[in-house]
């Protein structure tokens, strides 16, 4: 997997420039209207989840982003665990000031996939559209179908 | 992209205009707003989210912190929006039934 990775200081003040930087690759990638701005809420939801939940600020917010087997995809490292426990999820009091992120990230991307039992990383999944903007000799070269 | 707040009386309702960015870096000053409204005696509150450029669920989580304040004083908060990119998010999360949402100011300030 060949993706871009950025990273930047844990705090709140770079929660935009990440979801500026990734919405930008996505938008290359071929990801667009309402779709992008899916992927910029979802963005900010587990970035934020990664800066809020940090105990070292230290630690560099890390996400990882580009296409890969048909969708782009935003890894995001937490040092806490991104998926609540039902069980105590069952007992929140609604409506909750807190605690809507991972519904909205749910929401809103195609696929989120937890890769590590843990949950400390998030992977987004959002799926691109077939390319038809492809010039004629990158095809040829490529050995695409034309 | 800075967040804008501004508010104005319109009759017994207060009307409180967000405009730009509302994430977890600015939510914190909608956040203090609307503590001063609700502070100052303010507990009828339009917010009016025309202009939000970008809203995620910090700002949701500030607005519901809002609409429990104003109600503990038998107030209520009611939202303008129409776009749908934020609508939506209002959707997802199940709180379009928790907020009055309006088209516009006027339908919002109509509401009794």
């Amino acid at each position: 997997m060949d993706l871009a990775e950025l990273h930047l200081p844990r705090s709140v003040a770079y929660v935009g420039l990440a979801r500026s930087i990734v919405a930008s690759a996505a938008r290359l990638a071929g990801l667009g209207g309402d779709r992008l701005e899916d992927l910029k809420i979802a963005v900010s939801e587990s970035a934020t989840h990664a800066v809020t939940a940090a105990q070292r600020d230290a630690e560099p917010l890390v996400l990882a982003f580009g296409p890969h087997e048909g969708a782009f995809e935003v890894h995001v490292l937490s040092p806490e665990p991104a998926r609540r426990d039902p069980a105590v999820e069952a007992l929140r009091e609604w409506p909750d000031e807190g605690g809507l992120g991972l519904t909205l990230v749910e929401g809103l991307a195609d696929a989120v996939l937890f890769p590590d039992s843990a949950h400390h990383q998030m992977v987004l999944r959002f799926d691109l559209p077939a390319r038809t903007d492809v010039p004629e000799q990158a095809r040829r070269s490529s050995g695409a179908p034309r | 992209m800075e967040l804008t707040l501004n508010h104005r009386k319109e009759g017994d309702r207060t009307v409180l205009e967000v405009g730009g960015e509302v994430d977890v870096y600015t939510a914190p000053k909608l956040r203090e707003k609307l503590v001063e409204l609700v502070g100052e005696g303010h507990y009828h509150i339009v917010v009016d989210m025309t202009k939000v450029e970008f809203l995620d669920s910090t700002g949701l989580g500030v607005l519901v912190g809002g609409l429990k304040r104003v109600r503990s004083h038998d107030g209520n908060l009611a939202l303008v929006c129409n776009q749908e990119r934020i609508l939506k998010i209002f959707r997802i999360t199940g709180l379009t039934k928790v907020f009055p949402i309006h088209e516009t100011l006027d339908e919002a300030l109509q509401d009794a």
